[in-house]
């Protein structure tokens, strides 16, 4: 069981609307490292409405599942949560193992990232989601079996009667992912946590995927909140975005909005980052300089203001909250974020050169490809 | 599965047989067979000197007498003994003495992985607390702690408790003489004579098989399908169990399996504090004291085939619980 | 082992890199420690000092190492400056404990105290030699079979494992009953100890040596054009060295716990040169009556192995602090 407090203030207006199936409240993680506290995720705060997608976009080391383990519980014992996460009138913080596994698989339901590992590789798929199923359902070995061979065919596996009583390792990796969604629906839930479910899997098989957890909410009603670094992803399946980086969330919107009219430079980076087929094919990538900033005593001021190329001195000095942009549900963590009014990302990051990418003596070795500034 | 058992069993066959040419060799060069007889006062005549070298095979060259032993075994005849002035046979005796000592093999294997088991899951399940770390210091103990020592203490202490308890401790033989007639009053006899040793061998053995279930269930525990387990909300119990001790009783069975070897030598200590007229007993006294070369190598012989088997069994048991070996 | 919880929170911390994409190896035998570089921290130190950081966090195995130095000390200064000699009898027969004979006497008067310094010095002597010499035996043997590969490793591991199918102190005493009481024959004792030993040695690193082979940074160092000799020296080296100092100290405890059982059943160091198994050997009657003849040899094999085997757990967690097999 996790370290828990209750949690105070919130950021962002939450009334509870009965269409609100989860809520996280001002939830912050720590952990007591050898070098210091890292504060892995600092107050997020996001309501979850029935049947919408909520994608969670970050890089490495910006909280995103950090945040989705604290709803689940599945935090080691190190870390240090506060806040509170609402699933319908439930606290979840705080609970127990035993209390937790009553939600868990029935209620909230989790998808992980590696496919090759998420399965036991002892006992058959069949038998996995059976066990899924009697967790929560009393039902006899057979009907669970049963249930185990339709859910397999629901989320397209071929042959599903013989599959079932096939191992893990037998499976590909798309395929176990795709298990994987089939144990995630097994109860019916009603919220599915997918953590960046495609990242481990080939672009080929990403697609079936993502159409997989797409057949998974239609046919659950479920909610799902999508962690993915990848906005490609994001882009053809979320409703509403939410970016996080170092730890908090900087902007939160529809999807369009977030595409079309982002608010906050690193939204617009990170848009100016991805390789686009729409624009000529020797435009280059505006990628962000610099790294993220380590979680361990971090210096005041906005997390992204080393990087941001429009950072000015209140900046430095004052973190910006959450505000509202244009519109009331578009939420921005910037102090200027006007500015950015009609922004294309090459209009704030430089892109690339040869001379500026590469260290010079790598510079050196590295041959010209045609096209290339000389 | 049977193909990956009998390819296992093929496998094996050269290195027994590779096995019992280096044994033989080993122990022709290892000692005279006849030093006993001839440091003896007075000298005996250099007739019976020759009849005894000429009834050992001594006179032959070496493969010769190789060829005649492993001839003999395949029979069922381990060759001549100088044990009981040469009437010994060995190959029966051998039998009743591996009897002896599978048994107290075999309970204390089990105890020992029992208790390991239980102090592994423990451990991991309550890491770095006071309880953690007493049992990782006990079992630190028990792994320093010489089998004859230990055997020793628990020996003089069932012996203090019999004389100011009166508890029924045996610590002499593998059994009584003069038991009464009938199965269960045999078996009630063997068990308690069994006792000892057991605790004594099980104790000593137990520490770093827990230390590997251990380190196993740590893992175990903070793998991905661990993660996903919980994540369905099946019972933390059933999570602890059904997958994660699971998962670790693959190697844990490997581990224990291999260390059959030391259990084994284990086995010949404590047989002789206990007095047991087992297989260590055997080697010990009748073959090493002796300097009986037959009797030695037929021990080798059959503690080889011994541990061999037991591998063997090990392998199998890892391809039963773990599905991925199956079809390689 | 008294590290604080807050240590395992380290990998833990951002779970939001998967730890399957760092090229980790695939499983190998239970017998080896996985090789990964150091966690990489904020600020660049070397990874000894790191080690030697880590090391001193770990309680015991610093107790360990102070109280392992003690004994040596006490056993060769103290042996050489104590005023009797463990075979010089007196007039002292069978006295308690006193600051006279702080260990007391037995029956024929030798001095507990010296002759259990004379044993462990003994013991000592025997454990060095038998762990240096399988130490380097061993590693170069597995170093050189698991970085070939193929064929070659094949058929130098089945005959490792032709040596590891039997019991130690089986072998060890058809090698050795013979030896006794011929000078320098605790020399003889070591050889047949280590050239039993070293196969241990050998399957740790051939197993280490083969999982790191397959990592992607010696394929990255190969195609970053190292020569053969370059990779294994900057690469595999540092890697085998964790895993052989952790081996070398977990076969000092070893060494000493067979060469004890050796002499205890009569076929190691023999009179008139003592050795601690010896001793307790001839305490066994006097367990109840002169206690202080059975409990002073017995502590000192103990305290040996167990601070060896301390230190080495201490040192495991110095030198690889990702390794889950084994740890405290």
């Amino acid at each position: 069981m996790s370290h828990y407090s209750t949690g105070g203030a919130t950021a962002v207006a939450t009334t509870a609307s009965p269409n609100t199936v989860l809520a996280v409240d001002d939830v912050s993680v720590s952990f007591n490292t050898e070098d210091g506290t890292v504060q892995a995720v600092r107050g997020v705060s996001y309501e979850l409405h029935r049947g919408e997608v909520l994608g969670i976009v970050g890089e490495s080391g910006s909280g995103k599942s950090v945040t989705s383990l604290a709803v689940m519980g599945l935090l080691p014992r190190t870390a240090h949560i506060t806040g509170s996460v609402r699933l319908g009138n439930d606290e979840l913080l705080g609970l127990s193992e035993r209390q937790l596994a009553h939600y868990r698989g029935q209620q909230l339901a989790m998808i992980f990232q590696d496919p090759m590992t998420s399965l036991n590789p002892v006992y058959t798929v069949g038998w996995q989601i059976a066990e899924a199923v009697t967790a929560h359902q009393k039902v006899s070995k057979e009907a669970a079996h049963a249930r185990a061979v339709a859910l397999l065919k629901i989320v397209g596996i071929p042959n599903a009667e013989e599959r079932a009583n096939s191992y893990p390792h037998e499976f590909s990796g798309g395929m176990r992912q795709r298990a994987v969604i089939a144990i995630a629906m097994a109860n019916g839930p009603e919220v599915i946590i997918a953590d960046e479910p495609t990242t481990a899997l080939d672009v080929t098989v990403q697609a079936q995927v993502l159409e997989t957890l797409k057949t998974a909410r239609e046919e659950t009603g479920a909610a799902m909140i999508l962690i993915t670094h990848d906005l490609g992803v994001v882009a053809g399946q979320a409703d509403r975005v939410l970016v996080m980086y170092a730890g908090r969330a900087v902007e939160v919107g529809t999807v369009e909005q977030i595409f079309y009219t982002p608010r906050m430079p690193y939204t617009l980076g990170l848009l100016g980052s991805l390789p686009r087929l729409d624009r000529a094919a020797q435009a280059r990538l505006t990628p962000i300089t610099g790294v993220p900033p380590s979680l361990i005593n971090m210096p005041p001021g906005c997390p992204f203001a080393p990087r941001c190329p429009m950072a000015e001195d209140i900046c430095r000095i004052e973190e910006p909250a959450l505000a509202p942009t244009t519109s009331p549900d578009h939420v921005a963590a910037c102090h200027f974020s006007d500015r950015l009014e009609g922004m294309e990302p090459a209009d704030l990051f430089h892109p690339t050169t040869k001379d500026d990418a590469l260290p010079a003596e790598i510079a050196a070795a590295v041959p010209l490809l045609p096209g290339d500034p000389s | 599965m049977l193909a990956f058992a009998i390819r296992r069993v093929l496998i094996s066959i050269p290195i027994l047989i590779v096995s019992t040419f280096i044994v033989f060799l080993l122990v022709s060069l290892s000692g005279d067979p006849l030093s006993n007889l001839k440091t003896k006062q007075p000298r005996p005549p250099e007739s019976t000197i020759r009849n005894a070298e000429h009834r050992l095979r001594l006179d032959q060259p070496l493969l010769e007498r190789y060829w005649h032993w492993i001839t003999g075994v395949i029979h069922g005849n381990f060759g001549p003994s100088v044990a009981g002035g040469g009437t010994l046979d060995i190959g029966t005796e051998i039998g009743h003495r591996a009897l002896v000592t599978l048994r107290l093999v075999f309970f204390a294997m089990v105890v020992a992985a029992l208790i390991a088991i239980v102090v592994g899951v423990i451990s991991a399940t309550k890491q770095y607390s006071k309880t953690d770390y007493s049992f990782t210091f006990t079992g630190f103990l028990f792994l320093a702690m010489p089998t004859f020592w230990f055997a020793i203490l628990l020996k003089e202490g069932a012996i203090w408790s019999n004389k100011h308890f009166g508890t029924g401790f045996k610590t002499i033989g593998e059994n009584s003489p003069n038991i009464a007639p009938g199965l269960g009053s045999h078996l009630f006899d063997d068990f308690n004579h069994l006792i000892l040793p057991t605790i004594t061998l099980a104790l000593i053995s137990y520490a770093s098989w827990s230390r590997f279930n251990r380190a196993s269930m740590i893992e175990a525990l903070s793998s991905d399908y661990i993660r996903l387990a919980r994540a369905k909300g099946i019972s933390p119990a059933r999570v602890l169990i059904r997958h994660a001790l699971r998962t670790a009783l693959i190697p844990f069975v490997t581990v224990t399996a291999l260390d059959i070897g030391a259990i084994l030598g284990g086995a010949i200590i404590t047989e002789f504090i206990f007095q047991w007229r087992g297989m260590g007993d055997f080697l010990l006294a009748d073959g090493l004291l002796l300097n009986d070369p037959y009797v030695v190598l037929a021990w080798l012989l059959v503690a080889g085939a011994a541990i061999i088997a037991f591998n063997l069994i090990a392998d199998i048991l890892y391809g039963v619980l773990d599905p991925r070996i199956r079809y390689e | 082992m008294s590290r604080s919880s807050r240590d395992i929170g380290a990998h833990l911390v951002d779970p939001e890199t998967s730890r399957q994409g760092d090229g980790a190896a695939p499983r190998t035998a239970p017998d080896t420690i996985d090789p990964r570089e150091p966690v990489g921290s904020v600020d660049a130190r070397s990874p000894w000092r790191m080690s030697f950081r880590r090391f001193r966090k770990h309680k015991m195995a610093m107790v360990s190492l102070v109280v392992l130095i003690m004994v040596v000390l006490l056993a060769f200064v103290g042996g050489a400056v104590w005023h009797y000699k463990y075979n010089v009898y007196s007039n002292d027969l069978s006295f308690k404990p006193s600051f006279k004979h702080p260990f007391g006497t037995d029956s024929t008067g030798y001095d507990t105290f010296a002759e259990v310094l004379r044993g462990t010095q003994r013991s000592l002597e025997i454990a060095t030699f038998v762990s240096v010499s399988s130490t380097i035996v061993g590693t170069i043997y597995g170093a050189i079979s698991g970085y070939a590969g193929g064929v070659v490793d094949s058929i130098m591991m089945r005959i490792v494992d032709l040596f590891l199918t039997f019991p130690i102190i089986a072998i060890a005493a058809v090698l050795t009953h013979n030896i006794g009481p011929k000078a320098n024959g605790w020399f003889w004792i070591s050889v047949v100890l280590a050239s039993l030993t070293w196969p241990y040695v050998g399957r740790v690193v051939r197993g280490n040596a083969l999982a790191i082979r397959e990592k992607e940074y010696i394929e990255a160092a190969h195609a970053l054009g190292a020569t053969r000799t370059r990779v294994v020296f900057r690469h595999v080296v540092p890697n085998v060295i964790s895993v052989v100092i952790v081996i070398f100290t977990i076969l000092v405890a070893t060494s000493i716990l067979a060469e004890t059982a050796l002499s205890f059943v009569g076929f190691g160091v023999a009179a008139p040169d003592t050795s601690l198994g010896l001793l307790v050997y001839s305490a066994q009657t006097a367990v109840a009556t002169r206690p202080w003849l059975f409990y002073f040899p017995g502590l000192f094999i103990i305290l040996i192995a167990l601070t060896a085997n301390f230190i080495g757990d201490g040192l495991r967690d110095a030198l690889d602090p990702t390794a889950s097999k084994g740890r405290a």
